[in-house]
C-alpha cells in the first residue's frame, strides 16, 4: 500500500480551518493538474467542445447535449461540437481547467447552473473566483419549491413557516443536494425571513429529489425542499401538497393555483437555470460571436422543444446581462454564506465582482 | 504458506494507516453541523477495523502462531523486477498519452509489455500498432469519445 | 392482474414488430461489443448512444427497445471480459469474476460465459412475471425502507458474505476497512467536507469505482501473470468444452430461482438494488452450499447465483423508477432520463395512464434479454478463442483495453496512475493472501451505509435506538445475526457429531 502509507502521516497538521484548508487544497490540486496529469483530452483541430462538468446523465450534461446538437445542426460552429465530461469537486473540477488551462480558448464552452455559482460564492472552488471566466448566458430554468405530505396539518407556507418559528426542533426537512446545496439554501432563505436561527433548521441530505420525496411521502419527514419538476408526479396522486413556488410569479401547468412564496410573504426566490460560461481573456469579438451562436440556439423551435422534454421552463438571459445577473447572484450567495459563518475568517472565494 | 515476516510487515502497515486515518479526521471541520455523527465517524468506524485486522497480523506473526494454509495462493515476494517495470510502463504511460497522442503511445507501450510477456520486439510492435488502431476507431469514431490524437494535439 | 398481463400482451405486439426487432438486435450487439471495454460498462454506453438516439428520430418505443438492447449487450459484453480476462467493470461483475475467472483458469471459461447468458435469461424471465403480479405490493413495500431500514439491510448483506473473505479472519476484516475508507474518499455528500483528497481536486468526487476494480483486478492480474513464470506462453493451458449440459442446469434449477427472486427484491429498493442484489444472492448461495461449495475456486453456481440477481434486479429497479420516478441504479438514472427526454414523465400514475408505455418497456427488455441468448450462445466459442492467444498479446492487450477505457471515460491521466496504483496494491494484496472482494464490496456498501446511518441519527436527533424501531429493521438485524451464527452452529454440531461417531468405531 505504498499510496496511503507514505502519504497520510506525513501530511502537515497546519491546516485546519475548512475555509484554508480547501483553498491550499484547491491551490495543490491546480498545480497538479498543471504539471503532472495535462488532463485536457485535446479537440481535433478546429472542432468546438462543450465541457459538461459531471458525469453522463445529470443536467449539464444534458445542457451540453442538447446544445451541442441544435448547433451542429446549424452551421453557426466551425467544425463538429462534441461533448466533454469532466467531472469532479462538483464542478470544480472543470472550472480550474477553464481558468487555468484554457484562458483564451474560443472552441470550448462549459455548461453551468446555480450550483456552480453557489459553490463559488462558499469558496469551494479554492482561490477561483467568478470573474475569472466569462458567463456566456442561460437557455432554460426551473424554480424551488417547498412541499408537504397531503396528511400534514400545515395548510399553506404562513401555517408552515409559524410553526416552524414555534419550534424549530421539531420539523425536518428533506432535499435533494448537500449541506448548504441548492435545496438547503432554500429553506436557509426562508428561515432568514421568518426570523428562525439558520442553525436550529434541521435539514436531512438525501441522493437527489426522487429519494428525498419518498422519505416525505414515507413520513421519514414533515417538508421537502426541491425542484418544481420533482414533485409534479407526486401532485397527481394527491400524495404531496406544494405550499409554494420560488418563483418571481405564479407557475402554470400542474403548479398552477400554488401561490408564490412571496404572495404568502416570504419574499424568497430560486431561480435554477441552467447556462453556460467560457474561458477567461477572450476577445471581445469572440464573447460576441458565442453570444450570437447562443442566441440562436435559445431562439430555435428545436431548443423550445427540447427544453419542454427537459422539463425546463423559459428563461432566456444572454450576453453581458447575463454576465451581471450571475456577478450579482455570487454575491448574493458570498452575503449570505458569510452570515451563516460558512467562510469564517478564511476571506476568500465570497468576494463578489 | 505466508511468511510471518510479511503478517508482520501487513500489520504495522495497517496500524499506521488507521492511525493515519484516526489523525486526519481530527482535520474534518463541518462549518455547519446537521448530522450528529458528522463526516469523521463513518472513517473512525473503517479505521478500527483496519486496527483489529492489523493487531491480529502483528500478534499471529509476532507470536509464531499457527498461519492457515491458503496453498491456493501464489506463495513467496514479489520476483521484483519485471512487476516493477511493468508498473513504471504503466505510469509512464500516463504521462506519455496526452504528449504522444493515442497510437503511437498505446503501440509503444504494448510493444514493450510484450517484450516483458516474451513475445518478439517486431511481432509486438506490430501486434501493438494494430490492435490500437483498431481501439481509437472504436472509441474515437464508434463511441465519439475524445481521445488525444496526436502529438500536441494536431489533427490526423 | 389479468388486466396486466393483457397489457403486457399489448407490449410485446409492439416489441415484435419488425423494426423493432431489428433494433433489437442491433442494440445488443453493438451493446455487446461497447460492454467489452471493461471501464464504459453498461451506464455509459447508454449515456454515450442516447443523444444519438434522439437525433435518430425513433418513436418512443423503438428508443427504449434500442437502450434495453444496448444494456443487455453491455451487460453481457462486460461479463465475457469479466470471465474471460478477470476485468470487471461493474459491482456485480465483480461477483462474477470470483468464480467465473476461476472456471476460465481450469479451462472452462465457455461453460461459465454460456452459463452466464442463460442465468441472465433465467433472472429476466422470472422477474417479468414479479412485475406482471407484484408491481403495486412491492412500491408501497420500497417506501417504507427508511434510513434506519437501509442501514439494517447492508449490516444483513455483509453479513450474507462474510463467507466471501476467506480463510483469514484479520485480513478480511483489513480488506473489508479499505473498501470502506475509500468509500470516504472525496467530498462528503452531506456535509461538503473533503476528506482524504490530498489537495488533489480529481479526488473531489472519491475514488471512481471502475479505477479501483480495474486496478485491484485486471492490473494486479497482469503483474501477477508476470510473476508466474511457469504459465509460459499461453495465458490458460486447458480448454473444455463450450457446451453447457442440460442436466447440470438442472442442478443449477434452485440456484438460478433463489439468484432470481433475491435480486428482484433486493432491486426493488432505489439506491440499493443493483448493486447489492449479486453479492447478496452470491453469500445466500455460499451459505446455502456450507461446505459442499468450493466458491472462489471456479463453482458454477458462484456464476449463475449473480448473473441471474443481477438481471432480475434491473426489472425489480424498474418498479422504483417508474411507479415512485426514483432511479434504482444508474442504468435506471439514464433511463429515467431517456424517458423524460420522450416526455413521459414516471411518477405513481405511470401504471394506470399510461400503461402502453409501462408494459412496451418491460416487454422490450424481455425482448433485448431473448437475444442476448440467441446472438451470443452460439458465439461463445468465438470469444473462448480470445484465450488462445500468445501470452504477448493476451496481456499487453488486456492492459491497453483497460488503461483506454479507463482514460476515455474522464479524459483523466490521472486515473491511469490511480489504476496503476491500485494494480500494484492488489498484487501485493494477492501477495499476502489478503481478499479483494471485501474491498469492492466496501466500496460499493461504504456510501450507502454511512449515509443511511448519519440520515437515521439525523432523523433521530442523535438517539441510536432509531436503529430498532420499526419491524422491519428488527427482523433485518435478526436475519444478519442469523447469517453470522448459523452457518457455525451447523458445521460445529456436523463436526461435533463427526467426531462422536469417530470415537465410538
Amino acid at each position: 500500500m505504498p499510496f496511503r502509507s507514505s502519504a497520510m502521516p506525513h501530511r502537515p497538521p497546519a491546516v485546519n480551518r475548512p475555509g484554508r484548508r480547501r483553498g491550499v487544497g484547491t491551490a495543490i490540486g491546480l498545480v497538479l493538474l498543471l504539471g503532472l496529469s495535462s488532463c485536457s483530452p485535446r479537440s481535433e483541430a478546429r472542432g468546438t467542445e462543450c465541457v459538461a462538468p459531471a458525469n453522463p446523465g445529470g443536467g449539464w450534461d444534458l445542457t451540453c447535449r442538447v446544445t451541442a446538437r441544435i448547433l451542429n445542426q446549424t452551421d453557426a460552429l466551425p467544425g463538429v461540437m462534441r461533448t466533454v465530461n469532466m467531472p469532479g469537486a462538483g464542478g470544480g473540477v472543470a472550472f480550474a481547467h477553464a481558468v487555468a488551462r484554457r484562458g483564451g480558448d474560443a472552441t470550448v464552452l462549459f455548461a453551468a447552473s446555480p450550483a456552480t455559482t453557489l459553490r463559488l460564492a462558499q469558496g469551494q472552488y479554492g482561490p477561483l473566483q467568478a470573474t475569472d471566466v466569462r458567463w456566456l448566458g442561460a437557455l432554460g430554468a426551473e424554480y424551488g419549491i417547498v412541499a408537504v405530505a397531503s396528511d400534514s396539518p400545515w395548510e399553506d407556507l404562513g401555517e408552515l413557516m409559524e410553526a416552524w418559528r414555534a419550534r424549530p426542533d421539531s420539523i425536518v426537512v428533506s432535499g435533494g443536494s448537500a449541506i448548504v446545496g441548492q435545496d438547503h439554501m432554500k429553506i436557509l432563505l426562508l428561515a432568514r425571513e421568518a426570523g428562525i436561527e439558520p442553525r436550529r433548521i434541521r435539514y436531512v441530505p438525501f441522493d437527489g429529489g426522487g429519494e428525498a420525496l419518498t422519505a416525505l411521502v414515507g413520513g421519514f419527514v414533515e417538508v421537502f425542499s426541491g425542484e418544481a419538476s420533482e414533485v409534479e408526479a407526486y401532485l397527481e396522486t394527491g400524495a404531496v401538497r406544494v405550499l409554494a413556488v420560488l418563483a418571481p410569479e405564479p407557475l402554470d401547468g400542474l403548479l398552477a393555483g400554488v401561490p408564490t412564496a412571496r404572495e404568502s410573504g416570504y419574499p424568497v426566490e430560486w431561480v435554477t437555470w441552467r447556462g453556460f460560461y467560457l474561458p477567461g481573456g477572450l476577445q471581445e469579438a469572440e464573447y460576441r460571436e458565442w453570444e450570437a451562436r447562443l442566441e440562436r440556439v435559445g431562439r430555435s423551435e428545436e431548443w423550445a422543444r427540447a427544453r419542454a422534454q427537459a422539463r425546463l421552463r423559459p428563461f432566456h438571459l444572454v450576453g453581458p446581462d447575463f454576465e451581471s445577473f450571475v456577478m450579482e447572484q455570487v454575491s448574493e450567495f458570498g452575503n449570505l454564506a458569510r452570515d451563516l459563518g460558512l467562510l469564517d475568517g478564511a476571506g476568500r472565494g465570497g468576494r463578489g465582482p | 504458506m505466508i511468511p510471518r515476516r510479511a503478517s508482520l510487515v501487513a500489520g504495522l502497515v495497517l496500524l499506521v494507516i488507521a492511525l493515519g486515518v484516526g489523525v486526519e479526521s481530527t482535520t474534518f471541520v463541518v462549518a455547519f453541523p446537521t448530522d450528529p455523527l458528522g463526516p469523521a465517524g463513518f472513517p473512525l468506524l473503517a479505521a478500527i477495523l483496519l486496527a483489529v485486522g492489523g493487531m491480529a497480523l502483528l500478534l499471529q506473526g509476532g507470536m509464531g502462531e499457527a498461519e492457515p494454509e491458503e496453498s491456493s495462493l501464489p506463495s513467496g515476494w514479489p520476483r521484483g523486477g519485471r512487476v516493477v517495470l511493468a508498473c513504471l510502463v504503466f505510469l509512464g504511460y500516463a504521462l506519455l498519452l496526452p504528449v504522444l497522442g493515442f497510437v503511437p503511445a498505446t503501440a509503444l507501450v504494448f510493444t514493450f509489455l510484450a517484450r516483458l510477456f516474451g513475445g518478439g520486439l517486431l511481432p509486438g510492435a506490430l501486434v501493438g500498432v494494430a490492435f490500437s488502431v483498431t481501439l481509437f476507431a472504436l472509441f474515437v469514431w464508434g463511441l465519439g469519445l475524445a481521445l488525444p490524437v496526436w502529438p500536441l494535439g494536431v489533427a490526423p | 392482474m389479468m388486466e396486466s398481463l393483457g397489457q403486457l400482451g399489448m407490449g410485446f405486439a409492439v416489441a415484435l414488430q419488425p423494426l423493432n426487432l431489428a433494433l433489437a438486435l442491433g442494440g445488443v450487439l453493438v451493446g455487446t461489443v461497447v460492454g467489452m471495454l471493461p471501464g464504459i460498462g453498461p451506464i455509459n454506453a447508454i449515456a454515450i448512444l442516447l443523444p444519438l438516439l434522439f437525433a435518430g428520430g425513433l418513436p418512443p418505443e423503438s428508443s427504449l427497445i434500442l437502450l434495453a438492447g444496448i444494456y443487455y449487450g453491455s451487460q453481457y459484453g462486460n461479463s465475457i471480459s469479466t470471465i474471460l480476462l478477470n476485468v470487471p467493470g461493474t459491482a456485480s461483475a465483480v461477483v462474477t469474476a470470483l468464480d467465473g475467472h476461476a472456471m476460465t483458469r481450469a479451462g472452462r471459461g465457455g461453460e461459465a460465459l454460456a452459463l452466464s447468458a442463460v442465468s441472465s435469461f433465467v433472472g429476466g424471465t422470472l422477474s417479468i412475471l414479479g412485475l406482471v403480479f407484484l408491481a403495486p405490493v412491492l412500491a408501497s413495500w420500497a417506501v417504507r425502507f427508511g434510513p434506519a431500514e437501509y442501514f439494517a439491510l447492508m449490516i444483513f448483506a455483509f453479513a450474507a458474505l462474510s463467507s466471501l473473505s476467506g480463510e483469514s479472519v484479520p485480513r478480511a476484516l483489513a480488506s473489508t476497512g479499505l473498501g470502506l475508507l475509500l468509500a470516504t474518499v472525496g467530498m462528503d455528500p452531506q456535509s461538503a467536507v473533503p476528506r482524504f483528497t490530498f489537495g488533489q481536486l480529481r479526488l473531489f468526487d472519491g475514488v471512481d469505482f471502475v479505477v479501483v476494480t480495474i486496478g485491484l483486478f485486471a492490473v494486479s492480474e497482469i503483474l501477477l501473470t508476470l510473476d508466474r513464470t511457469t504459465w509460459g506462453r499461453a495465458a490458460v493451458s486447458a480448454f473444455g468444452r463450450v457446451r453447457l449440459g442440460m442436466s447440470e442446469l438442472w442442478g443449477m434449477a434452485l440456484t438460478l430461482l433463489r439468484g432470481s427472486v433475491v435480486g428482484f427484491l433486493v432491486g426493488v429498493l432505489p439506491g440499493a438494488g443493483g448493486t447489492l442484489a449479486s453479492f447478496m444472492s452470491y453469500g445466500i448461495e455460499q451459505k446455502m452450499a456450507g461446505s459442499d461449495g468450493r466458491f472462489g475456486e471456479g463453482d458454477p453456481r458462484g456464476v449463475a447465483a449473480p448473473e441471474s440477481a443481477n438481471n432480475a434486479a434491473a426489472n425489480g429497479a424498474m418498479i422504483p423508477l417508474l411507479t415512485l420516478g426514483i432511479p434504482g441504479s444508474g442504468t435506471t438514472a439514464v433511463l429515467l432520463g431517456a424517458l423524460l427526454g420522450m416526455n413521459v414523465t414516471p411518477g405513481p400514475l405511470l401504471m394506470e395512464r399510461s400503461p402502453e408505455l409501462f408494459w412496451g418497456l418491460v416487454a422490450s427488455m424481455y425482448v433485448g434479454n431473448v437475444f442476448l441468448l440467441l446472438l451470443n450462445l452460439p458465439l461463445v466459442g468465438v470469444f473462448v478463442r480470445v484465450l488462445r492467444l500468445p501470452a504477448w498479446v493476451l496481456m499487453p492487450g488486456v492492459a491497453a483495453l483497460s488503461f483506454v477505457s479507463v482514460y476515455a471515460v474522464n479524459g483523466s491521466a490521472f486515473d491511469l496512475v490511480l489504476v496503476t496504483l491500485f494494480g500494484a496494491l492488489g498484487y501485493l494484496m494477492r501477495k499476502g493472501g489478503f481478499p479483494l472482494a471485501p474491498v469492492i464490496l466496501g466500496l460499493v456498501l461504504g456510501p450507502l451505509m454511512e449515509k443511511n446511518l448519519r440520515r437515521a441519527l439525523a432523523l433521530s436527533g442523535g438517539e441510536w435506538g432509531v436503529m430498532f424501531t420499526s419491524t422491519l429493521s428488527v427482523a433485518l438485524w435478526a436475519a444478519a445475526v442469523a447469517a453470522l451464527v448459523l452457518p457455525w452452529a451447523f458445521e460445529r454440531t456436523r463436526r461435533f457429531r463427526r467426531a462422536a461417531g469417530a470415537e465410538t468405531d
